[in-house]
């Protein structure tokens, strides 16, 4: 891949920030809001570690994952598993910048708890995710 | 006793013969079979046995998580506990929504939290924050699987 190409997730993460700024813009989908900055931040960071050297779940030795889905594949045939926790857990081992890692928990805790508030976001929680997708976005875009 | 299809007790086996009949492949086939079932049960009752230590783990660990946040300042005002597998349980603490979007406030508690699992090591308890909100629906919480709730607030 050229300096000018991005792998897909950066893109699809690109394509997920946008939304997320014209849902903002509109001003009446906090919901929405929240959802599409987590899933731009997950791309984001699913960009960042993978290919990458991980411990292989099953083998225990280190191996290469090219992509997440591959990591996530050694893994669920394990146990039963869920793709947010497992993306999770790697950023918070492999991610560096702390305010990377507790930028990533603020958004994941914001989107999968609206559901427990009957998807009323507020202007808060709005604020707390925008801020913390800013902080995603410069990251892996090395700004 | 277990129907069989080895009803010929007079079929050879290489070098040796069949001499008895007290004891048969009927007789081994309904031993085995009794003793999955019994083998069966006592796993049950080790699984039951571990998740309930898993839980007791969770619940004393979700306490300490309620008391270090005090001890930053942050109200727990509900706490809810929810078993994902055998290893590996979830806490949600509602926080009080002013420390909540307080950002030193809700990072420190996100390094409390791994603090608190780090402690821990039969099983693995992840912590969820959110803030409290006069909108909570506690029966969605408790649809996603959490169905214990913190009783000591």
């Amino acid at each position: 891949m050229s300096k000018e190409e991005h792998s897909p997730p950066f893109e699809h993460a690109l394509h997920n920030f946008k939304a997320y700024g014209k849902l903002k813009e509109i001003g009446e989908f906090n919901d929405w809001v929240v959802t599409t900055s987590f899933y731009s931040a997950l791309k984001f960071m699913e960009d960042k570690l993978f290919p990458g050297d991980y411990i292989h779940p099953k083998k225990g030795i280190q191996d290469t994952f090219k992509s997440f889905d591959l990591y996530f594949r050694a893994c669920s045939s394990l146990t039963p598993t869920n793709k947010h926790r497992v993306l999770a857990n790697l950023v918070d081992e492999h991610i560096s910048d702390r305010s990377v890692v507790n930028s990533y928990n603020d958004l994941k805790s914001a989107c999968h708890t609206a559901r427990y508030i009957n998807y009323k976001v507020g202007e808060d929680r709005v604020t707390m995710c925008s801020e913390a997708i800013e902080i995603i976005k410069n990251f892996c875009c090395g700004v | 006793m277990v129907e069989t299809k080895t009803q010929n007790k007079h079929k050879t086996l290489l070098d040796f013969d069949y001499i008895g009949d007290s004891f048969g492949e009927d007789d081994m086939i309904d031993a085995y079979l009794k003793g999955k079932v019994d083998g069966e049960k006592g796993y049950l009752e080790t699984l039951k046995k571990e998740i309930f230590k898993g839980l007791q783990s969770s619940a004393l660990s979700s306490s300490l998580f309620k008391e270090k946040l005090k001890g930053i300042g942050v109200d727990v005002m509900d706490m809810y506990l929810r078993i994902i597998d055998f290893k590996a349980f979830e806490c949600l603490a509602i926080i009080k929504d002013e420390d909540f979007y307080t950002k030193d406030k809700r990072w420190t508690s996100y390094d409390i939290s791994k603090m608190v699992n780090s402690g821990i090591d039969d099983i693995n308890l992840n912590f969820s924050l959110m803030p409290f909100s006069d909108d909570v629906k506690h029966e969605t919480i408790t649809s996603d699987g959490y169905y214990f709730k913190y009783n000591n607030v």
